[in-house]
């Protein structure tokens, strides 16, 4: 492509734009509406992902030992462990070490736990088991059950399963509504670039007749649909990245612990990447259709 | 160089017969009126010319090339090697005279040096320099149509194509764009023109190809007219 035919593509394109100014602007509402929702839905998806994979990665499954078991049939225990299918790591914790750390959380009132010294100390040695599959971690589960010697094995995964489960339905749904809004915009402005081309059909005969290519005539339609939507992905971008931003110092000052969210700036990249694509892809789709359907060239 | 052999063109929509197996030859340079009573062919001939429409059978060369066979993507090139002008001018309203000659050459993707240069050129050959900032509802339609003559040769094409370009002048003016096309036509430029106005085809002396009933009627070196207007 020539660099003149470039400038001229972008000026025409610039031209259409404000020459159906309404209608541009119409335009631009609606991809604002629509990334804005495919932004909000993408935000979601991404800090529910982030969550569970958080929780994910500090999922161990916890078993108590019986007082009871000689230190010989603690080492067996462990080795069964080592031995199970699906068992990645396995971490020995003494009731010794469990009550210093829990000395250490007490701080300053530490000293209520001197009481629990030596043999009076309530608590039991326990494993933490990780798991290289958390969807067998069921299995998992079962099979330590199985195991002499443990008393209690405590396991979150169903909790986990949850939110795996909530996460990749929420997924599912966001990109229905997507693609449904995305059909709307490329509707609009595919309609749009029909009125463009309408004004302008005098004009596209004479190029014809000059001996203008069908793309030279086409491309001005497509980059005036590129802008719309590249418009309309910006004023999304800006109002996503504010509410964005509100939201979570308003979480934050909440102090909700287990929640966190992705933090902005890690977030504005994709957002960006996301976005823009979008809002370039349904211009270029919604005008292509136009150009296809109602320019004869 | 242009031939027409067995020139047959049949509109799908109705059936009419407007081309029935013509046969010519222009040679390179000629200036050549087509003439025929309303409903002949001639739009029809031209129109197989700009390949705007395609014959039904027989093969139309136009340089070399047969047209009829040509791809639609290079179509436009067979264009840019042709300007044509039309009773109705064609100028776009809201372009001064002068944009509406170097958006001719914007389209094939000519440099902002080269339309600078040859836009002034070719407004002046037509003599409207002094008017390349107007629009052409400021002009009045000798001017208009000089304008479009503009348009058309901005581009050094090798033929100038003509679809009653006089139709909507008076006899004054039209006998002047004429003077023009035979300017241009002593130039090199190959001239093809259908027309209804006798005095001009009288006057001139040139080629006349006389078609009725799409067939030829008459191909004549220094022809005439012919009919009673
Ligand atoms: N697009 C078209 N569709 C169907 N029939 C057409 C079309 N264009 C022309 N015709 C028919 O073809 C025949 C020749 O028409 P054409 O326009 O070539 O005549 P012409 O010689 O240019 O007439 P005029 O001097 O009035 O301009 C006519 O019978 C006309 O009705
Ligand atoms: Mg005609």
């Amino acid at each position: 492509m020539k660099i003149n035919s470039v400038k001229y593509f972008a000026k025409e394109a610039t031209k259409n734009v404000f020459s159906n100014g309404w209608m541009s602007l119409a335009s631009v509402f609606t991809v604002v509406a629509s990334l804005l929702v495919f932004g909000l839905f993408l935000i979601l998806t991404m800090n529910l992902n982030y969550m569970v994979t958080q929780i994910a990665s500090d999922y161990e499954i916890t078993l108590t030992v019986d007082e009871n078991q000689t230190t010989e049939q603690i080492t067996e225990l462990e080795n069964s462990l080592k031995n199970l299918p699906n068992v990645s790591e396995v971490i020995f914790e003494s009731r010794e070490e469990r009550l210093n750390l829990l000395r250490q959380q007490f701080g300053d009132n530490a000293s209520l736990l001197d009481r629990y010294q030596n043999e009076k100390n309530p608590l039991r040695h326990w494993f933490k088991v990780t798991c290289e599959d958390l969807t067998k971690s069921d299995q998992t589960v079962a099979d330590i059950k199985s195991l002499s010697g443990v008393v209690r094995v405590i396991s979150n995964g169903e909790t986990i399963r949850k939110l795996t489960s909530a996460s990749s339905y929420i997924s599912q749904i966001s990109i229905w509504i997507m693609v449904a809004l995305g059909i709307i915009s490329i509707f609009i402005i595919s309609n749009t670039i029909k009125l463009a081309v309408f004004s302008r059909r005098k004009e596209i005969n004479i190029m014809k007749y000059v001996g203008a290519t069908d793309w030279f005539i086409r491309w001005p339609f497509i980059i005036e649909g590129i802008i719309i939507g590249v418009i309309g992905a910006v004023f999304s971008l800006l109002l996503i990245v504010l509410g964005y931003k509100g939201l979570t110092t308003m979480f934050f000052s909440l102090n909700i612990g287990f929640v966190k969210f992705i933090l902005l700036r890690n977030l504005i990249p994709w957002l960006l990447l996301a976005l823009l694509g979008m809002g370039i892809g349904l211009g270029a789709i919604g005008s292509f259709i136009a150009v296809r359907k109602h320019l004869k060239v | 160089m242009i031939i027409f052999s067995n020139v047959s063109k049949v509109y799908d929509d109705n059936g009419a017969k407007a081309l029935n197996n013509i046969s010519f030859y222009i040679e390179r340079g000629e200036f050549v009126f087509i003439v025929g009573p309303s409903g002949a062919g001639k739009s029809t001939l031209i129109k197989l010319l700009m390949h705007e429409e395609t014959a039904t059978s027989g093969d139309v060369i136009i340089n070399n090339v047969n047209v009829s066979a040509l791809k639609q993507k290079d179509i436009p090139y067979l264009r840019r090697n042709m300007g044509v002008v039309f009773q109705d001018f064609r100028l776009l309203p809201k372009k001064t005279v002068y944009e509406n000659v170097s958006f001719a050459m914007e389209i094939i993707g000519a440099s902002r040096r080269e339309i600078r240069r040859q836009v002034p050129n070719v407004l002046s050959m037509v003599g409207l320099s002094h008017k390349a900032k107007s629009y052409p509802s400021q002009l009045s339609g000798g001017e208009q149509q000089r304008v479009a003559l503009a348009r058309a040769l901005v581009n050094n094409p090798a033929f100038l194509i003509a679809d009653e370009p006089t139709g909507n002048l008076n006899p004054k003016t039209a006998m002047e764009i004429v003077e023009l096309l035979n300017e241009i036509n002593k130039r090199g430029t190959t001239i093809i023109m259908a027309t209804h106005a006798k005095d001009i085809v009288d006057h001139m002396k040139k080629r006349v190809i006389a078609i009725e009933d799409g067939e030829i009627a008459r191909d004549e070196a220094r022809g005439v007219y012919g009919y009673e207007n």
